[in-house]
């Protein structure tokens, strides 16, 4: 007993050892093995993920590329392959790709789901343009052949997406631009020919996809829709009377030929121009079940300060009529207004004159108590067509490009400047300054009402929202010399003025507001079908060439409702406001706008 | 003395086996940390590419200060950004290809056939590892574009400044405008980060990048 008990003892010392030993070959190296093997193959797939991610979106950004469909669909694919294999280096820890990465392109014509995306499912592939990246590595393992498995193959698939685009670019051309409108193909790169690149980046008819739509505002003191083109017999005051943007805008004699002839002159009337533009934009919400659907975008260009507004000065509806011309004023020729005498007359023209156009602000934002301001054709609403250079119908839109000076003094009306037919000027009071523009911006943002239970925001303090702005925001930024809110006949007011409208205007299009003509108030957007834009700014800042005053950076966040913003104009996914210095970075702006574009169409 | 020498053994079997046991658990637990490291490392570069070639500007501190703390496994700081003692550095740029006619500018500018850097940051330790494509480029800071904020070089520099090609550069080939696939004068968005992926401070540096 005591013998068999001593054997077992014995037989027992080195058990352990045994057993350990059993247990590294058929479970330690294993596990360990699967761990190690595991997580190279984890490191290797989340490198492989990174190549397709990077494939899908370098094709997906770069589809636009080649003169037509066809063209553009191989070098997507081209591309995204060259892609996934620059990110995925040869021997990336003992794994290399597994033949070429698989690329769909799904241009979104229809409903069906070629590149499987939906996995079967049901999903909407329909105005998405798509791009699929599959890929595959194969590695050795270090552990697992010894349990047969000596290569693991790893997988995985990238995809990137686009929404339609709906895009209306607004471009600045004011006089202080002159020397960056110098034409296209320039070296450095025109304005023109930033603008044109972005324009381009878009699917137009012809392109893959080809169901962008973009929109073309020009505006100098006033402006224009230039495509799709203005009508000029309609009155654009009405929100119903817009055109929409369509695809066919890269053909040679649209946005491209208008670009190309765009020249410089005027002043900068930020109102309008957004105006215009949000109205293009949404101008078939009524009927176009699409709308929604697409990401709309406003793309604001502009190198200076708001110093044009239009507005109808002695409009009869005003509870308070302006009676900035009357006759006391020596202007026997200009009436209070009415508006069954529309559209504008020139000066010349005998009876009841409306007092519609856009008022200028000269002289850089000093101080003038003279020639500080002056009244000229608008060149959308009530389109001036009395000097016989327009013929109307959108066949003039060439020729305004190619004409800095159309809504310029020398174009026409000038009743408000001295030394011309009127004795002195509008009735010697800014105070009596329109309350709104012609679209029901208000010039005094203080006043504007609510509208669905909201108005525009104040400065913290309840101070005018202007005080947050570059130019007013202390008492010595009016051209360098003290502004003076009471002086009547301070020019700086006409440029408060033209701020404030600019500023209520983006306020409304983030908050879908429009102006109605027929009652004369602004209201919530009644159509069935929202667009919701987001706004961009470019505020080209070339102000030390003497030529320019800084654009308000600040405005042109608030417009943009940049995170940056002093106050936000909406909750709703915010753009953003760049500054650009030369040329050069505008071109990065833009370049930058189109990837947010991308980012925000996902 | 029988119970003395079975306890023994056991000792002595557990001190023969531990070296192998304690290597493989250890070696275990460095191998796995290491890895998490260099997950982390993969996926600070693929989402500061995707960010990139999405429009965000990493010259501004907050968005470098996100990029910091996407590399908190790395010991990067939570708040305030990578610094230059840090145990990391990102380089992050915009190259492009220069075809045998500049892209068509005239006349042909001096880094004609070459890849060039349009913009380009760097964060973070730039002592601890060099990019492997010249970033940031060397005639920085004096080819900076000063009007810009986001670390664009000058238009003239990248076209004519040797010191603002990219070195090393044959990932996509040599684009050309004959043949399908990225064209000269298209931007790519490149970015590498460097971390210590090693257990402890002063151990192994790894690196990554990717190209969007």
């Amino acid at each position: 007993m005591r013998a068999r008990s001593r054997l077992r003892k014995r037989s027992q010392g080195g058990q352990a050892i045994v057993l350990f030993t059993l247990m590294v070959s058929t479970v330690l190296i294993p596990i360990t093995g699967l761990a190690i093997d595991g997580g190279r193959g984890y490191l290797v797939r989340l490198k492989l993920s990174s190549a397709v991610d990077g494939g899908a979106l370098a094709a997906a950004r770069l589809l636009g590329t080649g003169s037509n469909a066809t063209v553009q669909l191989a070098n997507a694919k081209a591309t995204a392959a060259q892609f996934v294999a620059a990110n995925f280096p040869s021997n990336f820890f003992g794994a290399n790709l597994v033949g070429t990465p698989y690329v769909c392109v799904d241009p979104g014509t229809d409903n069906t789901d070629p590149c499987n995306v939906g996995n079967g499912k049901s999903v909407a592939t329909y105005k998405m343009r798509t791009v699929l990246v599959r890929a595959s590595a194969a590695m050795p393992t270090l552990f697992m052949r010894i349990l047969g498995m000596p290569t693991s193959t790893v997988a995985s698939s990238g995809l990137a997406s686009r929404r339609d685009v709906r895009v209306i670019l607004v471009m600045d051309r004011s006089t202080s631009m002159q020397k960056f409108y110098t034409g296209i193909n320039q070296t450095p790169p025109s304005i023109q020919d930033t603008a044109l690149k972005f324009v381009n980046g878009f699917s137009g008819s012809g392109d893959l996809g080809g169901r962008d739509e973009v929109g073309l505002v020009v505006f100098g003191g006033s402006g224009i829709v230039a495509y799709p083109p203005r009508d000029i017999t309609k009155d654009y005051t009405v929100y119903t009377n817009f055109t929409p943007p369509d695809n066919n805008f890269k053909l040679s004699g649209n946005i491209p030929k208008y670009i190309t002839d765009l020249k410089s002159g005027s002043n900068t009337g930020t109102a309008e121009a957004l105006y215009l533009a949000y109205m293009t934009l949404r101008a078939d919400a009524a009927t176009n079940t699409d709308l929604s659907t697409k990401l709309n975008v406003i793309v604001l260009f502009t190198d200076g300060l708001p110093n044009g507004v239009t507005a109808f000065a002695n409009d009869p509806t005003f509870l308070t009529p302006n009676d900035m011309m009357n006759s006391s004023s020596g202007c026997t020729d200009l009436g209070k207004g009415s508006w069954a005498t529309s559209p504008l007359v020139n000066k010349a023209a005998s009876g009841n004159t409306n007092m519609i156009g856009w008022f200028a602000q000269w002289d850089s934002f000093k101080n003038r108590a003279s020639a500080a301001h002056g009244l000229f054709p608008p060149m959308m609403a009530y389109a001036y067509t009395a000097s016989g250079s327009y013929t109307g119908k959108g066949d003039d839109i060439d020729a305004y490009m190619q004409n800095g000076g159309a809504d310029s003094p020398s174009a026409g009306i000038n009743q408000m400047t001295p030394a011309s037919t009127c004795g002195s000027t509008m009735n010697g009071s800014m105070a009596s300054f329109p309350d709104r523009d012609i679209y029901g911006n208000y010039t005094k943002l203080g006043l504007a009402p609510a509208v669905g239970g909201a108005k525009p925001p104040l400065a913290p303090g309840g101070q005018d929202l202007y005080t947050l702005g570059d130019l007013y925001s202390n008492p010595t930024q009016c051209g360098g010399s003290t502004y003076q809110p009471t002086l009547t006949t301070n020019g700086c007011q006409i440029g408060l003025a033209s701020w404030q409208a600019a500023a209520h205007q983006a306020w409304k299009i983030w908050n879908q507001i429009i102006w109605d003509k027929s009652s004369r108030t602004n209201k919530v957007d009644p159509a069935a079908n929202q667009s919701q834009p987001v706004i961009f700014t470019i505020g080209f800042n070339h102000s030390s060439d003497g030529i320019s005053e800084a654009p308000d950076m600040k405005l042109l966040q608030m417009i943009a409702n940049d995170p940056a913003s002093p106050v936000s104009f909406s909750n709703r996914v915010k753009g953003q406001a760049f500054q650009a210095k030369d040329p050069n970075a505008v071109d990065n702006a833009f370049s930058q706008i189109t990837s947010q574009i991308l980012r925000l169409s996902q | 003395m029988r119970m003395r020498r079975d306890r023994g053994g056991a000792t002595v079997e557990f001190a023969l086996l531990s070296p192998f046991l304690g290597s493989l658990i250890i070696g275990t637990l460095i191998y796995g940390s290491q890895l998490v490291k260099e997950l982390e490392l993969q996926q600070v570069v693929r989402d500061t590419a995707s960010m990139s070639a999405r429009g965000t500007n990493f010259n501004s501190a907050a968005n470098q200060s996100i990029v910091s703390r996407l590399g908190q496994e790395l010991g990067w700081p939570n708040t305030g950004g990578l610094l230059s003692t840090s145990t990391g550095v990102v380089y992050v740029s915009t190259i492009e290809y220069l075809d045998s006619t500049c892209n068509g500018v005239t006349p042909v500018c001096k880094n004609a056939g070459h890849w060039v850097f349009l913009r380009s940051v760097a964060f973070g330790n730039t002592t601890m590892r060099k990019s492997n494509f010249g970033a940031p480029p060397a005639c920085l800071p004096s080819c900076l574009d000063s009007n810009q904020t986001d670390g664009s070089l000058n238009l003239t520099d990248s076209q004519n400044n040797p010191l603002a090609v990219v070195s090393s550069f044959t990932y996509l080939g040599t684009p050309d405008k004959t043949v399908n696939g990225f064209q000269p004068g298209q931007p790519a968005y490149l970015v590498e980060a460097a971390g210590k992926t090693g257990p402890w401070n002063g151990g192994s540096i790894s690196y990554a990048f990717s190209l969007f």
